[in-house]
């Protein structure tokens, strides 16, 4: 290798140099936590003890323990996302587009004012809602009062209905911003070229904003499907028995159980399937049309 | 027969009188422009006229239907934007088609008008191109073929040459004429360089501060305007003032101009209008119905003619243009030159309040 080749080298890896601090983080606060994760759930736990057998038991065990209730919380787990976020879209999309539209000066005013509500811890939130709509809460309580019904409705709390319930409500502020910031940027002229050319207000919509905004959509799907997925604090205090999801019983089995292997290879599982929906998302739409949105 | 007719329109925003008493009318298959300079209301009018504004007064008539609370997309009106505003999702067969389509058009039949609207506008089989992938021009040329497409009884051009550089301009003038002659459908077209707006225009209606100060073919405008504005506007002129006394204008410190007769009473304020180019500049001049001697101030040589401001004994200055054909030479600063005219090359424009 001549001394001129070996400088070009060197103007190589300094290229990459400048990546170093921001890998040393990742990989020292990210990959070396899951790494250990990852390893312990190819292991055994016996009388709290981690024992490295090297096996596949734990994986096996999330189809197969208690007759495949694990691997079916991790399916209706993924369903429950999947409701939450549509819910959450929903409630989103139509205040990022009034916003957009219609709040002129005070855009930034409304955007700030949307966001208050993550001031406040989510657990508190939570016991809000259900000071709201469990058995003895206020709905009830007025509907009683008012005569409407004679005795409390049930399936206001407790189940999944209201799990998916708050997790769209607690995060449909934040889907308001990508979706926000893709409608602010659908060029004015756009939408009067559509009503120009015989367009509808609700055909010009459909036609021009709603795919020019698919950009803000497909950033709040990734915003909001991948959390849940994992959520375990809402199941616990608004699910009762019906909305269980799988997140609880990762905490379950490293906290009540304490097998910390199979907790491992359940988070381990719901990793693996956040990062292939995370890439399929990409692969769909693009990196850079989701940098876009940002 | 009249295709779009402005009756007493007038347009505020606020405190300002965008559009203020603008009438006129424009026929079918004409090509008619709104000139003037930027902030004159030539927009405003147009986007009076497609329904995007509604008036505050008066009324908007196409083929003799008022427009009044009739939304765009019920208007026999089409746009070309200024920004072009194509649709960026789409490819050039589904702008093309975006009306077609709205109007429920089978497919065959929209097929065959986006192949016949595109070999229009010169550009067959870019169906499938991305409007990303198209250069100025042919993005110009798309967002005229989408607003054609639909056949309006009126098409609406917003500045759409704007963004171009000067040599495509000059392309783009000579091909919307001819799209125009091929179609026949009515054009009404803005904008703030007179260039276009004569090389292109049936009609044009000049416009300054919201108000339509003249209307007329682009000769009537250019040879006989009504205003030192529109002369000044359309094409630069010499404005020179002075008195009319019998087929003669008096100008102080420089002496008699010979005009044309006209019905002016004597002694009333007026100003002498010349073109540039009628002006001729030469060392010694005979022969023409006025000569006066002034003393070259500046000189700019631009190729196909030579400019020279020549600065008269009362500090007028007459700006010349003239070719090297005319003159044999150029003119350096400071000569002593002749400049003169017949009474043909000049238009006398009365004085009126607060001009």
């Amino acid at each position: 290798m001549s001394s001129k080749d070996l400088l070009e080298t060197f103007k190589e890896i300094k290229h990459y140099l400048t990546l170093v601090p921001g890998v040393f983080w990742l990989v020292l606060f990210l990959f070396v936590p899951l790494a250990v994760m990852g390893i312990f759930s190819f292991w055994e736990m016996t009388e709290y003890k981690l024992i490295p057998a090297w096996t596949l038991e734990n994986y096996v065990a999330i189809v197969t323990r208690r007759h495949g209730l694990y691997i079916k919380l991790l399916l209706k787990s993924l369903g429950m996302s999947v409701a939450a976020t549509i819910a959450s879209i929903g409630m989103a999309y139509p205040i990022a587009y009034y916003i957009s539209r219609y709040a002129g000066k005070y855009k930034y005013l409304w955007i700030n004012t949307i966001l208050a509500p993550y001031m406040i811890s989510w657990v508190i939130t939570l016991f809000g809602w259900r000071t709201i709509l469990s058995y003895g809460g206020l709905i009830n309580f007025l509907l009683m009062k008012i005569g409407l019904i004679s005795e409390p409705i049930k399936w206001l709390w407790n189940n999944w209905g209201a799990v998916i319930f708050v997790l769209a409500i607690d995060w449909a502020p934040w889907l308001v911003l990508p979706i926000f910031v893709s409608l602010e940027k659908i060029d004015e002229s756009l939408l009067e070229a559509a009503r120009d050319l015989g367009a509808s207000p609700i055909q010009t919509f459909l036609t021009v904003t709603l795919p020019l905004s698919i950009p803000g959509l497909l950033l709040a799907v990734f915003f909001i499907l991948i959390p849940t997925f994992g959520e375990f604090v809402a199941p616990r205090i608004a699910g009762g028995s019906s909305g269980a999801m799988y997140g609880m019983a990762i905490e379950d089995a490293f906290s009540r159980m304490a097998d910390w292997p199979f907790g491992s290879a359940m988070a381990f599982l719901l990793l693996t399937l956040s990062v292939v929906i995370a890439f399929i998302l990409i692969r769909r739409v693009g990196l850079e049309t989701l940098m876009e949105a940002l | 027969m009249i295709d779009v007719e402005l009756v007493d329109v007038t347009k505020r925003f606020g405190d300002v009188v965008a559009v203020n008493h603008v009438s006129f009318s424009v026929e079918k298959g004409e090509f008619f422009s709104l000139l003037g300079p930027s902030g004159c209301g030539k927009t405003t009018t147009l986007r009076i006229i497609s329904g995007f504004e509604e008036p505050d007064e008066g009324e908007v008539y196409i083929k003799g239907e008022s427009m009044k609370g009739v939304p765009p997309n019920k208007r026999p009106t089409n746009m070309v934007f200024q920004n072009l505003a194509l649709f960026p999702h789409m490819n050039v067969y589904d702008n093309i088609a975006f009306g077609l389509k709205l109007k429920k058009l089978p497919k065959s039949e929209i097929d065959k008008k986006v192949k016949e609207v595109l070999e229009l506008v010169h550009l067959p089989g870019y169906e499938k191109r991305w409007i990303k992938q198209l250069s100025g021009g042919e993005q110009q040329r798309v967002a005229i073929a989408r607003a054609l497409v639909n056949e309006p009884e009126v098409l609406l051009l917003d500045e759409p040459l704007g963004p171009l550089d000067l040599k495509l301009r000059e392309e783009m003038i000579i091909e919307l004429k001819r799209i125009q002659r091929e179609v026949g459908t009515t054009f009404i077209y803005v904008t703030h360089d007179q260039g276009e707006a004569l090389t292109m225009s049936d009609k044009i209606a000049v416009m300054n501060k919201g108000r339509v100060v003249q209307i007329g073919s682009p000769l009537e405008l250019y040879e006989r305007p009504n205003s030192p504005f529109v002369a000044d506007f359309v094409g630069r002129s010499n404005l020179i003032r002075g008195k009319y006394i019998d087929g003669a204008v008096e100008v102080p410190g420089l002496g008699s101009i010979s005009v044309e007769e006209r019905k002016i009473p004597n002694n009333s304020e007026v100003w002498v209008c010349i073109k540039p180019e009628r002006v001729t500049i030469g060392k010694k001049l005979s022969g023409l119905d006025n000569v006066f001697e002034g003393e070259i101030r500046e000189v700019y040589y631009q190729g196909k003619m030579t400019m020279y401001k020549v600065i008269m004994p009362n500090g007028t200055v007459i700006t010349v243009m003239a070719t090297f054909k005319d003159t044999g030479t150029i003119f350096d600063y400071g000569e002593k030159v002749n400049v003169g005219w017949n009474v043909s090359d000049v238009w006398v424009i009365p004085q009126r309040g607060g001009e």
